[in-house]
């Protein structure tokens, strides 16, 4: 079963510095907004310039996925946006899976040895599992025969 | 070795410390010649230098005023000269006699017969060699470079004895025209590395050389250059391309005659030689932008086989990158589609130049996505994409481009229907624009127009995501110079100091021209809101282009909904968001 994660305080800090410096933390939650206040990281230095654009200043893939959750839940007031947003996102996992399913039919003929189950969240572990290809058990069953007991 | 002139001294001392200037690490430094080794004599004119210290230098430069050496000086250098050489093991060795034209030395060189045979550079200046034989430098074979400047040659088959792979100075020589046949036959076999001063003689050589020729040179010396042995020769057509014994129709049959050449031209000149459209020779044209060539004139000319398109001094390699003519059939109908789009305003409208501007930046901020692919990991060395995402290709036919491809779309856009813009490209400067905590933006490329008789800055590529999402006014869109933000990037364009960009269209202006409609929000601090959601805007656009998932996103609501207890219920109620609806 899928681990529900909590807000890293880095991307905390960042959520709450952005938000509030473009005047729209207000937009939140105030559960939401407690929590990114209390849990943020204080030591973590982090500005922006609002001069510039704000994906040149947004490294953290978790601030991007929140940031995003967030402006689409509670700041964003255009239903064509969202409708756009949504269909990007729906896209980026079409061509996400269909190159996971690339990926896992190559293995499957040529190397035939593992499948790999790969999240596409940088901070969930992928599951990896092996799986004893029918070469190998050949192989071994014959090693199993012969070998010395 | 006893050296007893100091000049010979001077140049041996320069070498020297020539030798160990590429010792300058401090573990090198034991490689460095030692001075002490050498035994000058008490007045410091003369040294015994020893030979192990000769053998090692590899450049010897000998420079000499004529009128400062008389002739036992002379034979005395050139002596002591022969000895040294028999020691050294040079690379490159250089004579050079200073005297004012047209004077030349009398000097005997058989100090040559001396020099090391793999010697690479030679180069010997006012030396007359007038009476020289070939065979004098027949003996060096690993000659890269050799140069005999100023030498009182008449005749070049002085250097007949040297390998065409050479690269030949006979500049400063008058070669006399009855050797011209000659020199023609030493420039055609070394393929045009000989450099004379002979005007006539040097463009020949630039032709072997770079096998370009200019069409009014090409039909002037077609009956002294065999151009038919020049494989792949490249005919330009500059303005001037007449010749007074064929008119354009001959030209034209002459040309299509050969099976050797290709021919570069701008559409004004090729329409002039071409008007009947007859050429068959493949034509590569040279644009400013595609108005310079309709669709109908590409038709008219069938010899149009490739097409370039630079402004000649803000676009890049990337935009001069020529297009095949179905690529560029493809791009020219694409632009005349939104063209076709276009609602021309009244030609006496005031503000007629910037309504054209609004809705051609409104179909190509609609109609083009960034290609975060591009630029990815991945694609780096894809060198196609790496050009067709930074021309007119990528966006206008494949709808995703990068900023030089946005910037390099509007220039053309708009000079198609008559508006004036340039691309400037830019790089971050990081002495003193970049912030420390901004990740390296990369170069950018946007464009400065005018419009209505005002110039200003404009960024389609950061505010296409804007106009996509519909929401105005726009950040980056006809801005002054003071206004327009980017300061992180080193500008270069010139022209901007004499004639600045001063004035910005006010945010209502610029609602107006985009959504036809007057700003919705009056009150200032709803106006910065609206403003401010704008700029989130951009960013949560921009990272879903560059490939966050539905199921990133749903992942995300679920850990966002921990902290929202008292919404969850109606959060599930709520289409759409939560990537179920």
């Amino acid at each position: 079963m899928e681990e529900v994660r909590t807000i890293d305080s880095k991307s905390c800090k960042e959520i709450y510095v952005i938000l509030n410096r473009l005047g729209l933390f207000y937009k939140l939650p105030i559960e939401l907004k407690e929590y990114i206040i209390q849990n943020q990281d204080l030591s973590y230095e982090y500005d922006f310039n609002i001069d510039l654009p704000l994906v040149y200043q947004v490294d953290n893939e978790n601030t991007k996925a929140y940031i995003s959750y967030l402006y689409l839940k509670y700041i964003n007031d255009s239903d064509n946006e969202k409708n756009i947003l949504l269909r990007k996102y729906e896209k980026n996992e079409k061509i996400y899976q269909e190159k996971l399913m690339e990926k896992y039919n190559s293995n499957n003929i040529f190397r035939n040895k593992r499948l790999e189950t790969v999240e596409n969240t940088p901070n969930t572990i992928a599951i990896v599992e092996y799986k004893e290809s029918i070469i190998r058990k050949f192989v071994n069953k014959i090693k199993s025969i012969f070998s010395r007991k | 070795m006893i050296i007893s002139n100091w000049r010979l001294l001077e140049s041996i001392e320069h070498s020297i410390s020539e030798y160990n200037s590429q010792f300058w690490r401090e573990e090198d430094k034991n490689k460095k010649i030692d001075y002490n080794f050498i035994e000058y004599s008490e007045d410091g004119l003369s040294a015994n230098i020893p030979e192990e210290i000769l053998s090692k230098l590899e450049r010897l430069m000998i420079c000499l005023r004529a009128r400062d050496v008389g002739e036992e000086e002379i034979q005395d250098i050139t002596k002591q000269l022969s000895q040294m050489l028999d020691v050294m093991k040079l690379k490159s060795f250089s004579f050079f006699m200073q005297a004012k034209d047209p004077q030349y030395s009398h000097l005997d060189i058989s100090f040559l017969e001396h020099l090391n045979d793999d010697i690479e550079n030679i180069s010997m200046t006012g030396i007359d060699l007038s009476k020289e034989k070939p065979s004098r430098f027949e003996k060096f074979k690993n000659l890269n470079y050799f140069s005999l400047q100023k030498c009182n040659i008449s005749d070049p088959k002085i250097i007949s004895e040297i390998k065409p792979e050479v690269f030949i100075s006979l500049e400063r020589n008058e070669i006399a025209p009855e050797y011209y046949e000659d020199a023609l036959k030493l420039i055609q076999s070394s393929n045009g590395r000989i450099k004379f001063s002979v005007k006539e003689l040097e463009t020949m050589a630039q032709i072997y050389s770079t096998k370009q020729v200019e069409l009014s040179d090409y039909l002037r010396l077609m009956e002294v250059i065999d151009f038919d042995s020049i494989s792949k020769l490249t005919v330009i057509m500059k303005n001037e391309f007449g010749y007074e014994n064929m008119n354009s129709e001959q030209i034209v049959n002459f040309l299509n005659g050969k099976t050797n050449i290709t021919l570069k031209t701008t559409p004004v000149n090729l329409s002039k030689l071409d008007y009947d459209g007859i050429l068959k020779v493949p034509t590569r044209v040279i644009l400013k932008n595609a108005n310079k060539l309709s669709l109908e004139e590409l038709k008219r000319h069938q010899c149009i086989k490739s097409v370039q398109m630079s402004d000649g001094h803000n676009t890049e390699k990337q935009q001069g990158e020529p297009y095949s003519r179905t690529e560029y059939e493809k791009i020219r109908s694409k632009i005349d589609a939104i063209i076709s789009q276009i609602e021309l305003p009244d030609e006496a409208d005031p503000n007629r130049e910037k309504k054209i501007f609004a809705q051609i930046y409104k179909i190509l901020g609609q109609s083009i996505d960034y290609d975060h692919n591009a630029i990815s990991e991945e694609e780096k060395d894809n060198e196609r994409l790496q050009i067709t995402c930074r021309n007119l290709l990528g966006g206008l036919l494949e709808n995703r481009c990068v900023c030089a491809g946005y910037a390099d779309i509007l220039r053309n856009v708009l000079a198609c229907i008559g508006i004036y813009s340039e691309y400037v490209g830019a790089m971050p400067d990081f002495e003193n624009g970049v912030p420390l905590n901004l990740k390296d933006p990369g170069g950018h490329a946007w464009n400065l127009v005018r419009l209505d008789g005002k110039k200003y800055w404009t960024d389609l590529t950061w505010d296409a995501n804007n106009i996509k999402a519909d929401r105005y006014p726009l950040r980056y869109c006809l801005k002054s110079t003071r206004e327009f933000k980017h300061d992180i990037f080193k500008k270069r364009l010139e022209d901007e100091i004499e004639d600045p960009c001063l004035e910005s269209i006010s945010d209502e202006e610029q609602n107006r021209l985009f959504t036809g409609k007057e700003l919705e929000y009056r009150d200032t601090s709803k106006k910065q809101e609206n403003r401010n959601i704008g700029y989130l805007s951009n960013c949560i656009m921009s990272i879903a282009d560059s490939g966050l998932t539905s199921a990133k996103v749903r992942k995300t609501a679920n850990e966002v909904s921990k902290y929202t207890a008292m919404q969850i219920t109606e959060e599930k109620e709520t289409e759409g968001v939560d990537g179920r609806g």
